[in-house]
């Protein structure tokens, strides 16, 4: 997360079309899905968290392109993670994840990062 | 003022993987197009044509009402709550997939193509307990009705899901007229012709053909072939977050 080796990727990623998005779902299997799903796409740089703690401390310590937010999550963390980004990370994109796996998933990155 | 689209059947999305002919009514999977995404609380629909012995295998779904309406043929499911069921022409089946669910869906008939609508809703909250029903329509199918075979409530005919949305289907005898009221102040019409033709509002529809209404309080259905189908989806066109 905060290693010497991801703060360089960060300085790449931002010199580069790579978009680096953050996956929070509370489900494992659909999480380790929706992983491999982005990890397909070469530009995609995905992080993945199920959890609230490893949550804050990737949004602390690194700067995402989009968050996807599936499945599974209290309502009042998904509100804690909106104020947060709201409040620090405004050129961060919340995509609020419908459908499961593929069908709907490149469509709402499309959404964010298409022309 | 009163809105109306028609949408020819052949501007839809879709693809031809060989053992799955498909078409998207919607944006879906490498089919993008950022004008056509949905219709309200309406995000897919999908028109699959799955060759014998075929189907998709294990998968997720979140967040979602999924609908599939069998129109031949007949489609096996199993999935990670333990159910295990086969759905035929006549019934239809629904999955309120909230926090999540994987199933699996194969073309039950080993030598016969089988094709289904497979329709997706926002739920209107999300998370909710995965569930899984499926209903059998079939007796309750008589000439120039329209059937009931969804709603918002549990109580009511048909199968029931987390969104204010009623779903009817009805085979029509040729110049059979019939006047749709909608259900629910707000909501839009999405009508998709399974067979034969129709006339909706002046705007004539052929074969998996569809329109889309709002703004209206009630539409009217003209049949312009014999035993014409269609499926008139009655749709919330409040969004949940996006």
């Amino acid at each position: 997360m905060g290693t010497n080796q991801e703060k360089e990727y960060n300085i790449l990623a931002m010199k580069s079309d790579i978009k680096k998005i953050l996956v929070i779902c509370y489900h494992q299997e659909i999480l380790n899905t929706l992983e491999r799903i982005l990890l397909k796409t070469p530009n995609y740089k995905p992080n993945v968290s199920s959890d609230i703690a490893s949550t804050n401390s990737y949004l602390s310590e690194n700067k995402f392109d989009a968050i996807i937010l599936g499945s599974g999550i209290p309502e009042n963390q998904e509100q804690k993670i909106e104020r947060w980004v709201k409040n620090n990370t405004s050129s961060t994109a919340i995509i609020y994840h419908y459908g499961g796996g593929s069908g709907l998933l490149f469509n709402e990155l499309e959404s964010i990062f298409g022309n | 003022m009163k809105n109306i689209n028609l949408h020819p059947a052949n501007l839809r999305g879709g693809a031809d993987h060989g053992w799955l002919k498909t078409h998207h009514s919607f944006s879906f999977g490498q089919y993008y197009n950022p004008s056509n995404i949905h219709f309200g609380t309406l995000r897919v629909l999908n028109d699959d044509y799955i060759e014998g012995g075929m189907g998709f295998g294990r998968h997720p779904h979140d967040n979602m009402e999924i609908i599939t309406i069998p129109l031949s043929g007949a489609l096996e499911h199993k999935d990670s709550m333990g159910n295990s069921s086969v759905i035929r022409t006549g019934e239809i089946q629904v999955m309120s997939a909230g926090t999540g669910i994987f199933h699996s869906e194969f073309n039950h008939l080993k030598d016969t193509p089988t094709e289904i609508l497979q329709i997706w809703l926002f739920p209107r909250q999300r998370n909710v307990v995965p569930r899984y029903d499926q209903w059998d329509y079939s007796k309750l199918v008589q000439s120039n009705q329209l059937v009931q075979i969804l709603s918002p409530n549990a109580e009511d005919q048909g199968v029931w899901i987390h969104q204010d949305a009623w779903f009817f289907l009805g085979e029509f005898d040729k110049d059979f007229s019939i006047q749709h009221q909608i259900q629910k102040e707000g909501n839009g019409i999405y009508a998709f012709v399974i067979e034969g033709s129709f006339e909706i509002e002046g705007k004539s529809l052929q074969r998996r053909d569809a329109i889309s209404i709002t703004e209206l309080e009630a539409i009217n259905i003209k049949s312009t072939q014999n035993h014409s189908k269609i499926l008139i989806m009655d749709i919330s066109m409040e969004l949940p977050k996006q």
